[in-house]
């Protein structure tokens, strides 16, 4: 189970954290699980330099890639990963069929955590484009 | 919130660019998660 909220601040969903609804919804959700332990919450921030997260979201099928660094990595997985975010926008712009929209973040509270999202139109959509560095 | 659809598209013939792209990528992990998401909406 994925739950997901889009803030317009950092700060905006931890004052929030606070609150007796908060409290609520995390009860429930805690109930819906078998393990409530293994749950990860992670607040993402995604730059303005790809497509917003909720055209991601909203698309029929999203693409969840979350992903943690190794250790000592970390410095040298951010340039990887912004190229393969710019061989991605590329087949983007070349009108990639049933590519909706892509984004890419990092994790506000675990700096060797970071998510890849993809707004595909459906589950079955075929990419035939081979990787190239 | 929404239901999990496991690796179906990474999966399936001709989807090359997500094996190599993970070719470049699975070095650098000590853990990923991929799922295909439906999102539904709740009030």
């Amino acid at each position: 189970m994925l739950y997901s909220a889009v803030w317009d601040s950092f700060e905006q969903s931890t004052a929030r954290e606070g609150t007796p609804s908060h409290a609520e919804v995390v009860r429930k959700l805690d109930a819906l699980t078998d393990k409530p332990s293994r749950k990860v919450v992670l607040h993402i921030r995604f730059p303005d330099l790809y497509d917003p997260p909720l055209s991601c979201i909203e698309s029929p099928v999203t693409e969840l890639n979350l992903g943690f660094v190794k250790e000592g990595l970390v410095d040298e997985w951010y340039p990887r990963a912004k190229s393969c975010m710019s061989h991605m926008r590329r087949i983007q712009a070349e009108g990639q069929e049933g590519l909706r929209a892509l984004t890419f973040g990092r994790a506000v509270e675990d700096v060797t955590g970071s998510v890849y999202l993809v707004g595909w139109n459906s589950i079955e959509v075929r990419v035939s484009v081979v990787w190239r560095t | 919130m929404g239901t999990q659809d496991h690796m179906k598209i990474g999966m399936q013939e001709g989807h090359e660019i997500i094996v190599k792209e993970s070719e470049e990528i699975f070095p650098f992990l000590r853990d990923l998660q991929l799922h295909h998401v439906h999102f539904e909406r709740h009030a």
